[in-house]
């Protein structure tokens, strides 16, 4: 048995429909708690438009926000599972469709030339984050429209090891919040990287931002207490929904750390709006798809 | 704190009565621009160039970038929401003194040299609320025109209809007030206690950064 393409085609088309209109439950909640714990009306108000767009764009299959992103998935591909042909392929072929079907902004362009494809693809777009699974007999894939407003936030310093890394991780959070304040669409998720190299260590701050379910720690210990003074701290500035005033300015601080070098170790940050969009399948071996962050999945086709 | 409903046309007197905070709904005609149309539409206006779309004089910017699609002939909003405006700060402040724009809407906030061209041409920054581009859809009327196509769909310039955008909050109004400007001031006594807390040193430098070491050098 094998995986056929189209079936990814399909699947990847299915992705990232239901990433850009319809978030995960997890994240729709911890929304609404956060308009239940807020206790100013500005904050408030902020928070019920949010939930009233999440519950509109659900209901009318739109868009979540304008800004679709640039296409991005993470893959892990089972060792125990076959593909019977090129799944890059399928991917491209089902970004343009999404492009036009759902339809998403068409945001990629040329750096240089500033040639927009209109297509969404080309240049290395969509890029896809592979990794291999020794155990698994399925291809688990991941859309992730992220928009940019939060993407441009993030940052990379190198720290010393003369220093108390901790330290340097909630300093870098501060010295980025203090300048974003309202502009990457708070309450936002926040990734932070610790050690590895300096492409590593922005990955694992990305990957941190769809830790699920939402609010899960850390399993290492020393991460998961600086990922509860970080959010603490943040939190305490009152910056608040949209950065308008009020207590929620982050909905979780996500860590992961990584072995590194001896001398010095790079603390990359990187931040999430509220519309935390992603959604996940897993296709079988035996031409099975099961959607995992979406239970309505493959229903409404 | 107000809450007023704005139609067209915009007259400077009734800009200047609105007040950080105050709430608007606004309904007539919106001009969409985004990076590279600001910095097109600020190199045609100093050329001496006049701008295709007539009504952005003393009218409404939105910092945005539709999701579009055309059908059966006609162009459909599917999702419009704001985008980050600081990064109009020099090229908008530009366009509001030679366009005398009366408002602007975005998220975020625009910087120094707009709170002041504002407070000179008597024009305001209004906020909505990111991310919400499906709520927003909905106020959108209709696509009157669009401009600059050769720009991609998002960058163009998209001429709409809209009937009670809003609600939009006041975020910068004529007399130089700044919602972010405020809240930075009141985040500052703050940040001096999260710093204790955290145990962390204003006067140290905590990484390299570019032209910097670390420590007290």
């Amino acid at each position: 048995m094998s995986i056929n393409v189209e079936i990814i085609k399909e699947t990847a088309f299915r992705l990232i429909s239901l990433a850009s209109t319809d978030l995960p439950g997890d994240v729709e909640m911890a929304l609404a708690d956060a308009y239940k714990h807020e206790d100013n009306q500005i904050a408030q108000n902020q928070l019920k438009t949010i939930l009233e767009n999440i519950n509109l764009a659900r209901s009318k299959g739109l868009s979540i926000c304008q800004d679709t992103g640039v296409p991005m998935f993470f893959a892990s591909l089972g060792l125990k599972c076959k593909i019977d042909g090129n799944p890059e392929r399928s991917i491209v072929e089902a970004v343009k469709l999404a492009t036009e079907r759902v339809p998403l902004r068409q945001n990629v362009i040329n750096p240089l030339t500033k040639k927009n494809s209109g297509t969404n693809t080309g240049w290395g777009i969509p890029h896809i984050h592979w990794e291999i699974d020794p155990e698994a007999d399925y291809l688990e894939l991941t859309a992730v429209p992220k928009g940019f407003g939060s993407e441009m936030r993030a940052v990379q310093i190198w720290a010393l090891t003369s220093e108390d890394i901790g330290r340097v991780a909630v300093k870098t959070v501060l010295d980025v919040v203090e300048s974003a304040m309202g502009e990457p669409c708070p309450p936002v998720i926040i990734g932070v990287g610790i050690g590895g190299f300096a492409d590593t260590s922005m990955y694992l701050a990305k990957r941190a931002l769809f830790r699920s379910p939402i609010g899960k720690h850390s399993n290492d210990k020393e991460a998961a207490a600086l990922e509860r003074e970080i959010l603490n701290a943040v939190n305490q500035l009152g910056l608040g929904p949209m950065g308008f005033g009020g207590k929620t300015y982050a909905l979780a601080v996500n860590v992961e750390i990584s072995g590194s070098h001896t001398a010095v170790v790079p603390v990359s940050v990187i931040f999430q709006c509220w519309a935390c969009r992603y959604s996940t399948a897993r296709i079988y071996d035996n031409g099975e798809v099961v959607f995992i962050t979406h239970e309505r999945g493959a229903k409404e086709q | 704190m107000k809450e007023y409903d704005l139609t067209m046309p915009l007259y400077e007197a009734g800009i200047r009565k609105l007040r950080m905070g105050d709430i608007v709904y606004y309904s007539g005609v919106v001009h969409t621009m985004r990076d590279m149309g600001h910095r097109r539409a600020v190199e045609m206006l100093i050329r001496n160039e006049e701008l295709p779309f007539k009504q952005l004089r003393e009218g409404v910017l939105w910092h945005c970038g539709p999701i579009v699609s055309f059908d059966s002939g006609k162009w459909k909003i599917f999702s419009a929401g704001p985008t980050t405006s600081s990064r109009f700060t020099d090229l908008g402040s530009e366009l509001i003194k030679l366009c005398k724009i009366r408002l602007t809407i975005g998220k975020g906030t625009m910087g120094d040299k707009a709170v002041s061209q504002m407070k000179e041409t008597g024009s305001c920054y209004l906020n909505s609320t990111g991310g919400c581009g499906a709520l927003y859809a909905q106020k959108i009327k209709g696509v009157l025109e669009v401009y600059w196509q050769d720009l991609g769909l998002p960058e163009a310039i998209w001429t709409l209809e809209v009937e009670r955008l809003g609600p939009l909050v006041v975020g910068i109004d004529t007399l130089g007030n700044s919602i972010f400007d405020a809240k930075k001031l009141e985040m500052k006594k703050e940040i001096q206690k999260v710093y204790k807390q955290s145990r962390l040193n204003f006067d140290y430098d905590y990484f390299y950064l570019p032209k910097r070491i670390p420590g007290r050098g």
